[in-house]
């Protein structure tokens, strides 16, 4: 196909305070193809179509629609050149009706003034039946099940009767048939010469639904494989991943059988986020959760923590069930979590590092009448602000000012302070630069032989494999596969096609029977 | 078209339930209670707070607040008598005399009572949006900014109204000799608003700014545009509000109608509107402030002193929004 693409992207860059998002990416897409965007987690592919539906503005590039240069500056803009965007999470306004949700700033009126319920509702009713969904369009969207949500926030994108169609992981919340009705009606688009961008973490789906796949890592490009070449799975993999860059601070298999298991979690449930997770971890033992976003791991993280009620389920700490209904229980019980958001949920940014680092070990640090003992407060935080090198002028400094790597040092010492034996920590390294990343690993391998027990989840592999002992696969809250140091499948294209379990069997070549 | 079982229909109902209960412990209450002259009182009270809480809702349903309310209501009068006077002194008129006794230029006075404030609110709305300082901080200022310039400018003292003969009808007139005219205005303005949110393209668009804004903006709603448009309306509701409540004292003073934004607050709580925004509706403020309105007339009428009011609404209010956010858990719960 030698015509002109319907949308082409050339050299798109876009900054984020701290992080290059886009590197001079290229894209393009042509009438009647379909496009996917593929890539780990934070590889740029949400910030590239955010750029497409005009709700970022790129900081360097091209955009062409038709061969012609536009500026995209706004969502209305987008929307104006035939663009439709699907968001990965559904924004819908909650206590507003299907009806008025599909039609928000689009109404139908009567005589240019009073809207035009009935034909909004039918205009509804009649672009959901042709996603094959049927709902009530006067049903409020806050009452909807999720992938209803979805399902509306896709008739809302159709309803422009869109030249260019996004979808940002759509299928992530649905189930094999609904996915499947989704790539079915993709097909009919496609047929009746739509563009479309598909973005989904599965790839078998992406394999079987693609014209062309184009793989981004970092922000940048790095490859692109069409339909003629028969890609496989690997091979996406190994463009995604690209060289591995963390080393192994684990030496060996040191799975040491037959030591008392210092927590045990039995059956551990909470409907809609995780379901039936049972695992061990023995003192001295780093375990890692590997699993995409959205696959239950940091609600399950919060529910052992006691930051988020669990349906049902035990804990057992050195053997004794135990009941956590808070974070205060859990800590009393020596377990403490390191959240991934360590600046909304980790720290109090306008206070100092000392009274960070300390804020969690008051009572054990205070003398009889309760009255703090400034003096070993501050030796204690000072000890561990040297041994962890934190970089601070000074432990009065606000911990605001801190660099990311400091600031997640400060939280890793507020539970080092209060010497809990096992510690939870989702996502160890994010937003931390490569060189304090190292050191953090460093620091996590010396916590174990200490004989700290932690549970890690990282949606980096690599760092998985560099500091843990076994690697549990979580796919939408269950635990589906245990991978051990020294197993040969503990490596990173392998968890990843573990944790990119594919249900779908389609294809747009097929003809009339494409969906099986 | 929906089958609405019973329980749904009385709690989508609760307020003019509650409306009507009232109602009834009144008659009991007092034998003076169901008479011609006591409604016309009670429709008169509830107006000008009435108006002030339309305004209010709007800007609530945008997840704002407005707090200058009450100050506006001196401030935009008493400039207005400013301006006047200094434009009717080129010709040689004067609007004060007699030390402060506002005598000439009424018509204009009116006119610029409700352009004055009708800006101020705008102003609120463009400080907020553009300046991006939170609406309670910008209104919070206001507050104190208007009241002291609404001393300077009235020297402290009551200016009182006279000529009255073409406005006075605003405050105390009664149509057909019942319907007292403030409450005609507040029901106007307060249908009007229903209408409006309801049956044009700004109900879904203010519902939607306060609502989920990242929503609103990415269906290319411009939400700068709704806040300062709410903010607007809520600086007309207390032009409005302020020439009611004039045209019946006679007078405009610095100090009057101090701490009425906090009773419009109050009033647009109890009618379900929530703080977080995009939720509530603006006939549920019109049946509050007929609610409270009712309270107040019974806690006179059976005889207790005003200081028991105070603790009464303040209670209600507490109970209310208790009320609300625990039917709104329950739905969390169970979607």
């Amino acid at each position: 196909m030698e015509t002109m693409p319907l949308l082409q992207l050339k050299g798109i860059s876009k900054a984020f305070p701290g992080v290059q998002a886009l590197k001079a990416v290229d894209f393009s897409v042509r009438k009647g193809e379909v496009v996917s965007l593929v890539g780990q987690n934070g590889a740029g592919k949400s910030t590239l179509v955010s750029i497409i539906g005009g709700i970022y503005s790129h900081d360097d590039g091209d955009i062409f629609i038709d061969g012609r240069n536009v500026r995209i500056s706004n969502p209305a803009v987008a929307e104006g050149l035939g663009i439709g965007l699907v968001h990965q999470e559904p924004t819908l306004v909650a206590n507003m009706t299907v009806a008025a949700n599909v039609f928000l700033n689009r109404e139908h009126l009567r005589k240019g003034l009073f809207l035009n319920f009935r034909l909004m509702k039918e205009d509804t009713v009649r672009v959901l039946e042709s996603l094959g969904f049927s709902l009530d369009p006067d049903l409020l969207v806050e009452n909807l099940r999720l992938v209803e949500k979805e399902v509306v926030e896709i008739a809302k994108a159709m309803l422009l009767k869109p030249r260019i169609l996004i979808l940002d992981e759509v299928t992530a919340p649905l189930n094999a048939d609904e996915a499947n009705h989704l790539f079915k009606l993709v097909c009919e688009l496609k047929a009746q010469g739509m563009a479309i961008v598909f973005i989904s973490h599965r790839l078998k789906e992406v394999i079987q639904i693609s014209d062309r796949i184009v793989v981004l890592r970092d922000g940048k490009n790095v490859g692109e494989l069409a339909r003629e070449q028969n890609p496989s799975e690997k091979e996406i993999i190994s463009l995604m991943l690209g060289q591995t860059g963390f080393e192994s601070l684990v030496d060996g298999d040191e799975a040491q059988a037959g030591r008392d298991n210092l927590l045990s979690v039995r059956g551990l449930s909470r409907q809609g986020l995780f379901d039936d997770v049972s695992l061990d971890l023995q003192a001295a033992e780093i375990v890692g959760l590997a699993g995409l976003k959205g696959s239950g791991i940091t609600e399950l993280m919060k529910g052992l923590f006691g930051a988020l009620r669990i349906d049902s389920g035990e804990v057992l700490v050195k053997g004794v069930a135990v009941e956590i209904r808070n974070p205060k229980d859990a800590i009393h019980h020596g377990i403490g979590m390191l959240t991934n958001d360590r600046q909304k949920e980790g720290l109090a940014l306008q206070r100092g590092v000392e009274e960070n680092m300390t804020i969690s070990s008051l009572d054990a640090l205070s003398n009889r009448l309760k009255f703090f003992r400034a003096g070993v407060l501050n030796s204690r935080a000072a000890g561990l602000a040297k041994s962890l090198e934190v970089k601070t002028p000074s432990l009065k400094q606000e911990v605001q000012n801190l660099s990311g790597g400091n600031q997640q040092k400060v939280v890793i010492a507020k539970w080092l302070l209060r010497n809990l034996d096992i510690i939870l920590i989702d996502e160890p390294t994010r937003g931390v630069d490569i060189k304090t990343k190292t050191e953090i690993h460093r620091l996590l391998a010396g916590l174990k032989k200490e004989g700290k027990a932690m549970i890690v989840f990282s949606p980096e592999i690599p760092e998985l494999l560099g500091i843990c002992d076994r690697i549990l696969v979580v796919v939408s809250g269950r635990i589906v596969n245990e991978i051990k140091r020294g197993d040969p499948r503990f490596r990173e294209a392998d968890i990843l096609e573990l944790m990119h379990v594919d249900r779908y069997d389609v294809s747009c070549e097929a003809g009339e029977n494409q969906v099986m | 078209m929906n089958k609405r079982s019973i329980p749904e229909l009385l709690k989508q109902n609760a307020l003019v339930l509650v409306l009507l209960l009232l109602i009834v412990c009144g008659t009991i209450a007092s034998p003076s209670f169901f008479t011609l002259y006591n409604w016309q009182n009670i429709l008169i009270n509830i107006s000008t707070l009435g108006v002030l809480a339309l305004g209010q809702t709007l800007v609530m349903l945008v997840r704002q607040v407005d707090l200058a309310q009450g100050s506006l209501m001196a401030f935009s009068p008493i400039a207005a008598i400013s301006i006047t006077g200094l434009a009717l002194s080129l010709s040689g008129e004067q609007v004060i005399q007699g030390g402060n006794y506002v005598a000439n230029g009424m018509i204009w006075i009116v006119i610029l009572t409700v352009v004055v404030s009708t800006l101020v609110g705008f102003t609120n709305g463009i400080i907020t949006v553009f300046a991006r300082v939170p609406s309670l901080i910008v209104t919070l200022g206001m507050l104190y900014a208007l009241r002291g310039t609404a001393y300077i400018l009235s020297g402290g003292h009551p200016l009182y109204l006279t000529r009255l003969e073409n406005v006075k009808w605003l405050g105390t007139t009664q149509v057909f000799g019942v319907v007292p005219v403030c409450f005609l205005v507040f029901l106007i303005i307060g249908v009007f608003a229903v209408l409006v949110l309801k049956y044009t393209r700004v109900g879904p668009r203010i519902y939607a700014t306060g609502n989920n804004e990242k929503a609103a903006l990415y269906s290319g709603v411009n939400i700068g545009f709704w806040k300062i448009a709410a903010f607007t309306f809520s600086g007309f509701c207390a032009a409005v509000a302020t020439l009611i409540y004039s045209s019946r004292l006679e007078s405009v003073e610095a100090a009057q109608a101090a701490g009425y934004e906090l009773s419009s607050i109050a009033i647009v709580v109890i009618g379900g509107t929530t703080l977080e925004g995009g939720r509530g509706t603006m006939s549920g403020t019109i049946l509050a402030a007929m609610i409270l309105g009712i309270v107040i007339n019974i806690i006179s009428l059976v005889g207790l002193v005003i200081w028991y009011q105070t603790i009464i609404i303040g209670f209600i209010i507490i109970a209310a929004v208790f009320v609300y956010l625990r039917r709104m858990r329950h739905r969390e719960r169970f979607s």
